[in-house]
């Protein structure tokens, strides 16, 4: 069975915000809540990266494990996914996500409390698939037309993948060998400071 | 002799009141389990349907020309 994730080739990834952009306007992601946003690191020196950061549909998902009245869901495939009808607006996930995923909507200065947004892969949620409703509480359902979110297909360095981990894993590993070696990124030199 | 029948009343209202707890109508909260509506594209069946359509879409889409 495929297991869905995403993958941000960090050397591709040029910062262009496409993905985000992308998502705000397939989704009408309201205001205050980016459910894709780009991280850069050593922002304006040499060697500047940046990485395309969403829910990462995790396999133990922590705002699952956290949620107190149990609203999230995972698919066969491996998509994270909440009710907004159940969610209580706690943040209990904001705070357990280590990806900062799970948003509130924030349309004033001090922000509202009201019902966690976050990526939903483009699966949309449990309402019927592309009804009104699915439309309006968590956006256009793609993976059910058997399209791939919007984000990595909008990708024109095709730094984000998206799709079953072992395709994204197989395409990720043709071009690290292309390169040469392992990513220059997540090495061994990145994590420990020094040449493996 | 208010007081006795009073506290015979409050008694079995309270048996009464325990009792209906146990009835079949009761819902169990299950820790852990999701508590929302069912979707239907969650199932193993949707899944497999589509496997095959987003496979092809990723190898096409991600892999360098």
């Amino acid at each position: 069975m495929a297991r869905m994730k995403f993958l941000c080739d960090a050397e591709r990834c040029i910062e262009c915000q496409a993905c985000v952009t992308a998502c705000k306007n397939e989704h009408e992601v309201p205001w205050g809540v980016n459910r894709r946003r780009v991280i850069v690191m050593n922002d304006g020196q040499p060697g500047e990266k940046s990485v395309s950061v969403a829910c990462m549909h995790c396999t133990d998902a922590p705002c699952a494990a956290v949620c107190p009245v149990d609203c999230f869901y995972t698919t066969a495939d491996g998509i994270v996914l909440h009710d907004k009808d159940l969610c209580i607006g706690c943040g209990y996930c904001f705070y357990a996500c280590p990806f900062g995923a799970p948003q509130y909507p924030q349309q004033t200065a001090f922000g509202v409390r009201g019902k966690m947004d976050k990526c939903t892969f483009c699966a949309g949620g449990p309402e019927e698939a592309h009804s009104q409703a699915e439309l309006t509480k968590y956006g256009t359902n793609r993976v059910e037309e058997g399209k791939l979110p919007l984000c990595a297909e909008m990708c024109s360095t095709k730094a984000l993948l998206a799709g079953d981990g072992d395709v994204v894993a197989d395409i990720y590993r043709k071009r690290v060998m292309s390169r040469g070696g392992r990513p220059q990124t997540w090495g061994w030199q990145a994590a420990y400071g020094q040449e493996a | 002799m208010p007081f006795k029948s009073s506290l015979a009343a409050t008694t079995v209202l309270g048996v009464a009141l325990a009792l209906s707890g146990c009835g079949s109508d009761v819902t169990m909260y299950q820790p852990g389990e999701y508590q929302g509506k069912q979707d239907a594209s969650a199932s193993q069946e949707a899944a497999e349907r589509r496997e095959g359509d987003l496979r092809n879409r990723a190898e096409s889409g991600f892999a360098d020309r």
